[in-house]
């Protein structure tokens, strides 16, 4: 019997588009990128991958099977197959209209719905959070929705005979924890780099075609999946700045009169 | 990788190999070049082994040897593609990502024999040797038909050789090379083709300082002694060689390397127009600068396709000599406008070494001069409009 495991990753606007190039459409609630700038899958679910494929790597390709799920209203198919280009088994996109403006709960709901048709697994891989929203919720509400024990910000993700351990990244320092299977991990760019597709894989991923599905295959409808925090306005905050020079006698003089402002304004 | 495109777009394994390699000079070797000496040639040792270990772990290593010698045989349109992006940084132009995607050996040694393969071929994909080819001569390099004078002259089993070619790149650094000599005086293309090694005796190169840091040497041969079983191809007959399976070819990967090159600078440009404030706009709204955007943006686009088109015929088995040729020509000379567009809407850290751009202005230069001058590589294109029924041969 291999091991299951599923990584979900999400297609998100490439962090690297420079400020230049991003558009904020206030009206829509979202931000937009000219056509010429393809979305990237987001980083710590490359690491996500990358903690999956290790996985593979250390019981042997033919003992663990990796299922990449994304859900989203559109995707890049030469971007979104990078995983397979990596050396995922399989790759399930939940691709539909009203996949869009979702907010945490929602998406987890269709995920949730993603992976229960996928059937079978043993392990959840998910990056700490998407580098568009930075809300780090969805793993949290999937664990919950799956019932299963959930390990947040993973350096390292390995599953000695049927058992998770996990080394957490702490603010200080790292510790080791284990959880039975079933079990979600949340990993972290603390993993390290994630490896660059081969030639060999890219060929091989061409040459796989995504599993495809709609909401309806999953027994979802739109009205289900309304947001629970939806999105009030969407703005770019202006910020002022204002250069004063402050003028003394002498160095000395000049730093009493720095201190003073700076405790009048409560920065000291 | 299959031959090529099918349609308007890129194949999609295409597009993402591109990604990869994109995705590789971005992240691995633009980052090194803050450390390095502006005009640096070479990675230190560890910083070479560990990228090296990476391009040859994803199957990027000599990408256009074929596959039964070690490389990985891509069609020359995948590697026009991926040459694209692999130029895209500081040293790109001529030493593209330090060569820790191998350095490949002229494309002619595959011609060789299975002696020559095995001592210098494979060696060099291998990365334990570095060849160069020599066809110019101090008495001129853009007809080598009638410039070459360095002698071959048989010996017994051997050849020996007495000479000089100048202009050498890769033969400071390398061990091995290809050298045209003329064996039969009596034909304008009577060239043999001779694969020699630098320390031989009666080899001797000195170095020649030009305007890139990778110069390249000038070689002497006084009575150099090469074995028979070094003889290239066939005896008197190494025109073709020299000039359409070497010199033609290699013009695809060179257009691609200047396509890169301009589409780094010109990426530069844009960026910097949007963010930089002059009389109270950016540099972005200003219609002389936007002109200068929009010819090096149609530029770029040409010589894309330009370099396409010719990679395609070469992958089709179809004459791509003149496609070639003109896609070396346009890409050559855009090249060399768009990085000076570029450092000017840059103002004065266009021409500072902070920027790559003033290495890319010095470099871009040798474009319209080697692998064919301009003014020759027009005469030939002009040889084929005007009698399109004589493929120059
Ligand atoms: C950095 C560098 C690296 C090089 N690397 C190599 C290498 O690795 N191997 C190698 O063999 N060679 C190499 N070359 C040589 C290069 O190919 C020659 O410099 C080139 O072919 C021109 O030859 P030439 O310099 O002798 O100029 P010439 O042939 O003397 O030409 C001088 C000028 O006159 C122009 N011209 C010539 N004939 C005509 C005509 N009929 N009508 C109008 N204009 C004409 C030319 O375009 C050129 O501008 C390199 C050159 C440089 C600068």
């Amino acid at each position: 019997m291999p091991l299951n495991i599923i990584v979900t990753a999400k297609q998100v606007i490439d962090p690297e588009t420079p400020a230049s190039a991003l558009r904020l459409n206030s009206q829509l609630k979202r931000m937009e990128t000219p056509p010429n700038i393809p979305p990237v899958i987001n980083g710590f679910d490359e690491n996500a991958i990358e903690a999956a494929l290790r996985i593979k790597d250390a019981k042997g390709a033919a003992n663990v099977k990796v299922t990449v799920i994304s859900a989203g209203k559109s995707f890049v198919l030469d971007v979104i197959k990078k995983p397979l280009s990596m050396g995922a088994d399989e790759l399930v996109l939940v691709q539909d209209d009203a996949l869009e403006g979702l907010d945490a709960f929602a998406t987890a709901q269709v995920l949730l719905a993603a992976i229960k048709k996928v059937g079978k697994f043993d392990l959840v891989v998910c990056g700490r959070q998407a580098s568009d929203y930075d809300q780090a919720q969805v793993p949290l509400f999937l664990a919950e929705g799956l019932g299963i024990p959930c390990v947040t910000i993973a350096k390292k993700v390995e599953v000695p005979e049927s058992k998770l351990v996990v080394e957490r990244v702490l603010p200080n320092g790292t510790e080791e924890v284990e959880a039975t299977l079933p079990a979600l991990v949340t990993v972290s760019n603390e993993l390290g780099q994630p490896r660059y597709p081969t030639l060999r894989g890219i060929m091989m991923a061409t040459r796989k075609q995504p599993t495809t599905w709609k909401l309806g295959d999953l027994g979802l409808s739109p009205a289900a999946l309304q947001p629970k925090v939806p999105i009030e306005q969407l703005f770019v905050p202006t910020s002022q700045r204002q250069c004063e020079f402050i003028n003394g006698e002498n160095e000395e003089d000049k730093g009493r009169k720095l201190a003073l402002k700076l405790r009048e304004a409560k920065i000291i | 990788m299959a031959a090529g495109t099918e349609g308007y777009e890129l194949p999609e394994e295409l597009k993402m190999a591109q990604r990869t390699v994109r995705d590789f000079v971005q992240a691995e070797v633009v980052p090194l070049e803050k450390t390095l000496d502006y005009d640096a040639i070479a990675l230190p040792k560890e910083d070479f082994d560990r990228l090296a270990s990476k391009t040859r772990e994803m199957g990027l290593w000599c990408t256009g040897v074929p596959q039964e010698h070690g490389g990985a045989g891509l069609s020359l349109f995948a590697q026009a593609v991926l040459e694209e992006e692999v130029v895209q940084h500081r040293a790109g132009l001529y030493c593209p990502v330090y060569g820790t995607m191998g350095r490949p050996p002229p494309e002619i040694i595959w011609v060789g024999t299975d002696y020559q393969l095995q001592t210098y071929g494979l060696p060099s994909v291998r990365g334990e040797r570095r060849g160069w080819y020599a066809i110019t001569e101090p008495s001129g390099g853009s007809d080598p038909a009638r410039a070459i004078q360095t002698r071959g002259v048989r010996d017994g089993d051997d050849w020996v050789l007495n000479g000089s070619k100048i202009f050498i790149s890769g033969a400071p650094w390398g061990d091995w090379g290809i050298v045209f000599a003329r064996t039969d005086p009596q034909r304008a293309r009577g060239l043999t083709a001779f694969i020699v090694e630098n320390r031989w005796p009666g080899f001797t190169m000195n170095p020649i300082p030009v305007m890139r840091a990778f110069y390249p040497g000038q070689l002497f041969f006084d009575n150099l002694r090469v074995p028979g079983r070094n003889v290239l191809g066939e005896v008197h007959n190494a025109w073709d060689l020299l000039a359409n399976k070497l010199l033609a070819r290699a013009r695809i990967p060179y257009a691609a390397a200047n396509l890169g090159v301009a589409v780094a600078a010109h990426r530069m440009a844009v960026e910097y127009s949007k963010t930089r404030q002059t009389f109270g706009a950016p540099l972005s709204s200003r219609q002389a600068i936007q002109w200068m955007l929009v010819d090096s943006e149609i530029e770029i686009r040409a010589s894309r396709w330009l370099v396409w088109q010719a990679a395609w015929r070469y992958d089709a088995g179809e004459d791509f000599r003149q496609e070639a040729a003109i896609a070396k020509l346009y890409s050559s000379e855009a090249l060399g406008r768009v990085v000076d567009r570029s450092i000017q809407i840059h103002g004065g850290y266009g021409v500072s070494k902070w920027l790559p751009l003033e290495r890319w202005y010095r470099e871009a230069r040798i474009r319209r001069i080697g692998e064919g001058p301009s003014e020759v590589v027009r005469m030939v294109i002009a040889r084929e409009i005007l009698n399109p029924a004589s493929r120059h041969d």
